[in-house]
């Protein structure tokens, strides 16, 4: 009981801070108090999070049956996601300096806690509350103060289709409760994993049984909204362009890292005995949100549309990791977590995920700084031509972030698409004759990834050719205010010094990645193992654990 | 010898901290930043003198195996040492060190850093300090490539070289620079991504191998119960250049399963490879970005562009290519052949046709670098030592072209080879140096480009007479086009284009000035003298001495060749060898020790038994 409420200590404590915040919105304070406000309840809550982190393993009482779960991963996602939150904060600087001001941070404080819960969740409920408390306040965000029908285009289209998937995704989350009869993620494993174990192989080489396969195309459709993957992408060029730089930067980040952690936990690490099917799913999902992302992000000339493509783009990377996240879940041993080294699947996932966060949040930072010569906001790629003679800070670190989303090294962006194609190509069987059988699919999804990235690297270039090798046509304005050149100067530093020396990364993932992700080791015999249960807390929402049937 | 003040770190360094330095003191005046780079190139090449005299091809180390790779600095990067000696994360390093194949390459960067950094001294007029904080930083970055000994440094460094010149040609260049900087970058981006993707597959297949390697024992021995216990431990992957290319030839001649997974996934990896390397080279159908490129570059981008940056491309098939993937490489034989020769007969052809003296001298480079890979490519001594040495022959001889090339644009603006005619009255220093890089590059015995070619030619010679003999007319066309341009600019009756003064007074005369014409243009003055003459000296040193250089390069290159003698496939049987057998080239060739034609190999007397 206790355990568990010292698990989601940071979650509620920002939690607390926003409810607070909303409290005190009936009173009058100067607006841009409420950024301090803000920040010292990410604070805070960091504070707890430092608690929470200075257990060790051995510390956590183990229970199997927990909601909740600590363990590496979700340590470094929230550490993350704290990390964006106050870079976050800082950018609004100008952006909340409204009536609303207080609404509004609460607001943020309240997506960024979900998005910190999605990492500790252990149980279909507590994920979809978590995705929830995301989604909600994002309607209300894209809606606050902002008035014209485009942007209230951008935030009913986002609605609809939100909560469509939404559906979806519960219709998932049911099925996979009727196949396994529980909603905690750890008993659903080890119930598949004795399931496929005792029956033959053939069936989890077909792609486990149909019940499960539905369940695993729906949640991969409803989760797949969040991440913007291709078939489920198209709320997100137009709400991108439609909304503030602010509110895209929002949009391209939290959904996408939650939506993602939520796919790992739920699909890739728990649906073991359906790696076949959901292998199938994801390298599919994957192929075509690379490509389609970055063709049709080739064509764009608004900014954010263009930034659009791009994040659907990368949502597919991420999706390469998920992918091989399945095979590793089943063939703990020859992954690569286990030959020491790289980041297998999930690793390089994550990975690649806080690597786009970084460059993401600084470029989308440099478009809520400037502002065009009347005021309004940066629309057209050419409206940063010759920008480096303008504004040559903000040039450099936009070209930094360019880059590093193009995966130039020694830019972060290399490091994290080093691990996804090192993890893509990883996936192997075994044949009679060679002692290695390369995987034809993951082949050609690496093949296809590599030019992807050269096609990526064509548009990101053409912004930076613009602000580099042109002449100034109009002078943008500074409007974000110092504290959001602050922040993406410290975001620059930031990827700066990830690019350079990105060991502590590679090192906490390496040691993080192989204490959770494979629920079971297929021992030499052929028999899968359960792994000893991750560190989890006690349960606190009563769920009904019926490992016992 | 284990250097104790890390010399090649040094020569990286050097150049990021003149960077650095140059962007701090570029508010003094362009004449301070011209002296602060000038010096640091200097001392860089100062620092590549002694590495040069310093390396030693003989060296043995303590099981008297030779000691190839020298000057090594290392540094873990990612991953940290657990507790119990274990790795966490990637065993990623930054390694350096140089081999007798990186030695020459990392000397010809710093020599022809100063001739770029001359040529540019009145040119770059533009923000100056940001234009020589780039050059400095795309000469670490070259030398990076070049030394580096980790397969992601190399990439690193491979991937580092493209953002300077971008900015380079796309700020500093001429009327179309901006889309050849993209078309450059995109070119070299698209290809170098599947050269990347092959690289992480040779480490992965390294793990793999090993593994099984250290497995297939263990489960022959203990059949028996224990076996669940005992699972392998696995193989820490490694990302070490010169652990990879002496172990994964090991591990094949050991295990037939390996050597059976190894023959059928080495083409692929080859071809992987090849995307990358071959759009840098620019071997011929990928080579469109090449004259682009060139001609918009300012000079000093040309210079560097063709004297280095190509040969990374190059250096990347020696390096990887050949000791890792020799099966392959005699699979691949005719295909790289074949579109090397055509690129030589294209390039000269397409060189013949040009108006534009930048433009012909770019062709020229697509032609003179396909008998690099034909030598590379013969896979045998001669051949890959005529292929190196060819890499340098072209980089000193293109980059002194295009260093006069700019030399004489910044005189007239204007490069088109009609408007000029006779200018040997006007510019006798400038027309002697024109001629020996021209008698250079199209290959004068006793000049350093004649080397290069017959051991290249002599090389393909001895393996494939038909591809050598194609290659052989590349040279006659190469010195037509060659001499026809110096025929029509230097020689016959003076015509000068009108210079950028006197073009703004009067337009008349159809641009063009017959006889006469003005007196404000100079020949070559001090700088420029200084800029091409240690070019010049070294062309005569190399045709007159070739075998100092080949000495150094010996045992490496013989290191590959054994390498590639080793795992040929059994089905390659080339058209020429009976021939070859005949006229003794290719038993040198075969023996793996033979470098150069002139003179005798102690070893093959021994190794000559039936």
């Amino acid at each position: 009981m206790t355990q568990t409420f010292t698990i989601l200590l940071p979650q509620t404590m920002l939690a607390a801070c926003a409810c607070l915040l909303i409290l005190g919105s009936a009173f009058s304070v100067r607006p841009r108090r409420w950024g301090g406000l803000a920040l010292a309840a990410v604070a805070a809550s960091a504070l707890c999070l430092a608690y929470v982190s200075s257990f060790s393993a051995d510390d956590w009482a183990p229970d199997a049956a927990s909601s909740v779960l600590v363990d590496s991963i979700s340590i470094g996602y929230q550490w993350m996601c704290l990390g964006l939150a106050a870079l976050f904060v800082l950018l609004s600087h100008e952006q909340a300096a409204t009536k609303t001001s207080a609404e509004f941070y609460a607001l943020l404080l309240f997506m960024f806690s979900g998005m910190m819960l999605v990492g500790s969740a252990n149980e279909l409920i507590l994920i979809f509350l978590s995705l929830e408390l995301i989604s909600v306040p994002t309607y209300v965000l894209l809606y606050l103060g902002r008035r014209d029908p485009r942007s209230q285009e951008a935030a009913l289209k986002y609605f609809l289709l939100s909560v469509l998937s939404a559906a979806v995704l519960l219709y998932g989350f049911s099925l996979l409760y009727g196949l396994a009869g529980t909603t905690n993620l750890d008993v659903i494993r080890n119930i598949l994993a004795e399931t496929y174990s005792k029956s033959d192989s053939a069936q989890v080489a077909a792609g486990g049984s149909v019940l499960g396969m539905v369940a695993l195309v729906l949640i991969f459709a409803g989760l797949g909204f969040k991440v913007a993957a291709v078939p489920f992408h198209f709320y997100a060029p137009d709400v991108y362009q439609g909304t503030s730089a602010y509110n895209a930067g929002l949009l391209a980040i939290i959904p996408k890292a939650a939506g993602l952690v939520a796919l790992i936990r739920v699909a890739s690490e728990t649906m073991v005995g359906f790696e076949t099917s959901g292998e199938r799913v994801a390298l599919i999902l994957a192929g075509i949100t690379m490509t389609g992302g970055n063709c049709l992000g080739l064509l764009q000339s608004n900014i954010r549309r263009m930034l659009a493509y791009s994040s659907i783009a990368h949502a597919g990377y991420m999706l390469i990791g998920v992918a091989v996240g399945f095979w590793d879940s089943w063939n703990g041993d020859l992954s690569l977590d286990a030959a020491g080294g790289l980041p297998g699947g999930v690793g390089a996932s994550l990975l690649y995920l806080f690597t786009y966060s970084l460059a993401t949040v600084g470029l989308f930072g440099v478009l809520v700084y400037l502002a065009r010569p009347g005021g309004r906001q940066i629309e057209h790629i050419d409206d940063l031509t010759g920008l480096v003679r303008t504004h040559p800070v903000m040039a450099t670190c936009a070209a930094l972030f360019l880059f590093s989303l193009a995966g130039v090294p020694p830019l972060p962006g290399f490091w994290g698409k080093l691990a996804v194609f090192a993890s893509a190509l990883s996936v192997r069987g075994e044949s009679p004759g060679l002692f290695v059988e390369m995987h034809s699919g993951f082949m050609i999804l690496a093949v296809v990834g590599v030019l992807n990235a050269a096609v990526g690297a064509v548009y990101y270039l053409r912004v930076v050719a613009l602000m580099f090798l042109n002449d100034p046509v109009s002078s943008p304005q500074p409007s974000g205010g110092k504290p959001a050149f602050a922040a993406v100067c410290c975001s620059a530093v930031l990827l700066m010094g990830v690019g350079i020396f990105p060991t502590p990364l590679f090192t906490y993932l390496n040691r993080g990645v192989s204490q959770i992700a494979p629920a079971t080791v297929r021992s030499p015999a052929g028999t899968l193992e359960p792994r000893p249960a991750a560190i989890h807390g006690h349960s606190v929402i009563a769920v009904q654990t019926q490992h016992d049937r | 010898m284990q250097n104790q003040f890390h010399i090649l770190l040094l020569m990286i360094a050097l150049p990021l901290m003149g960077a650095a330095l140059v962007m701090l003191i570029a508010r003094t005046g362009i004449e301070h930043v011209r002296r602060m780079v000038f010096t640091n190139v200097v001392l860089s090449f100062v620092l590549a003198m002694i590495m040069v005299l310093n390396y030693a091809p003989q060296l043995k180390d303590a099981q008297n195996q030779p000691h190839l790779t020298q000057m090594q600095s290392e540094f873990r990067w990612l991953g940290t040492v657990a507790p119990g000696g274990d790795i966490i994360g990637p065993d990623i390093r930054f390694a350096v060190g140089v081999d007798g194949i990186s030695l020459w390459l990392v000397a010809l960067t710093s020599l022809l850093m100063i001739p770029a950094v001359l040529v540019s001294w009145e040119a770059i007029q533009d923000r100056p300090a940001v234009f020589y904080a780039l050059m400095l930083m795309l000469q670490a970055g070259l030398v990076g490539v070049f030394t580096a000994q980790d397969v992601i440094l190399f990439y690193m460094f491979f991937e580092f070289t493209l953002i300077p010149l971008f900015f380079m040609i796309g700020v500093w260049g001429g009327h179309d620079r901006r889309w050849a900087a993209r078309k450059f970058f995109i070119y070299t981006f698209a290809g170098s991504v599947l050269t990347f993707l092959g690289l992480l597959f040779i480490v992965l297949s390294h793990s793999w191998m090993a593994d099984e390697a250290l497995e297939a024992p263990q489960a022959a021995v203990a059949q028996g119960p224990q076996t669940g216990a005992a699972a392998a431990r696995h193989q820490h992957m490694t990302f070490s250049i010169e652990r990879l290319t002496r172990e994964i030839p090991e591990l094949v001649a050991t295990s037939p399963a390996s050597s059976a997974y190894w023959l059928r996934v080495s083409p692929w990896i080859f071809a992987a490879l090849f995307a990358g390397f071959a759009i840098k080279v620019p071997l011929f159908p990928f080579h469109t970005w090449l004259p682009l490129a060139h001609v918009e570059a300012p000079t000093a981008g040309s210079v560097l562009l063709a004297g280095v940056l190509l040969k990374i491309g190059s250096y990347g098939f020696l390096r990887f290519a050949l000791p890792l993937t020799p099966e392959a490489c005699w699979i691949w034989f005719d295909v790289i052949a074949v579109l090397s020769v055509v690129g030589i007969i294209y390039g000269a052809l397409l060189a013949l046709a040009q108006d534009d003296i930048k433009k012909l001298v770019a062709y020229s480079s697509v032609s003179h670098m396909g008998f690099c890979m034909l030598g590379l490519f013969s896979l045998n001594a001669v051949g890959i030592s005529g292929g190196l040495l060819q890499m340098l022959n072209h980089g000193l001889s293109t980059g002194a072209l295009f260093a006069i090339v700019g030399m004489l644009y910044e005189r007239y603006h204007t490069r088109d080879i009609e408007a000029f005619g006779g200018l040997t009255r006007k510019f006798p220093v400038m027309s002697f140096c024109l001629l020996v890089v021209v008698f250079s590059s199209i290959g004068l015995p006793g000049l350093n480009g004649f080397t290069g070619e017959v051991l290249s030619i002599m090389g393909m010679f001895s393996i494939h007479r038909g591809y050598a003999v194609f290659g052989l007319s590349g040279i006659i066309v190469g010195a037509w086009y060659l001499l026809w341009l110096v025929q029509r600019t230097f020689f016959g009756p003076l015509r000068e284009p009108l210079a950028e003064g006197d073009r703004r007074n009067s337009t008349a005369h159809g641009g063009v000035v017959h006889a006469g014409g003005h007196a404000v243009i100079h020949d070559l003055n001090f700088r420029e003298v200084c800029a091409l003459a240690p070019l010049l000296v070294l062309f005569v040193v190399i045709g007159l001495f070739p075998q100092y250089f080949l000495n150094r390069m010996e045992p490496s290159v013989a290191r590959i060749v054994r390498g590639l003698e080793n795992r040929r496939p059994d089905g390659v049987h080339l058209s020429a060898r009976p021939l070859a057998d005949r006229t003794g080239v290719g038993r040198l060739a075969r023996h793996g020790a033979a470098v150069g034609p002139s003179r005798p190999f102690p070893e093959t007397a021994s190794e000559r038994t039936p």
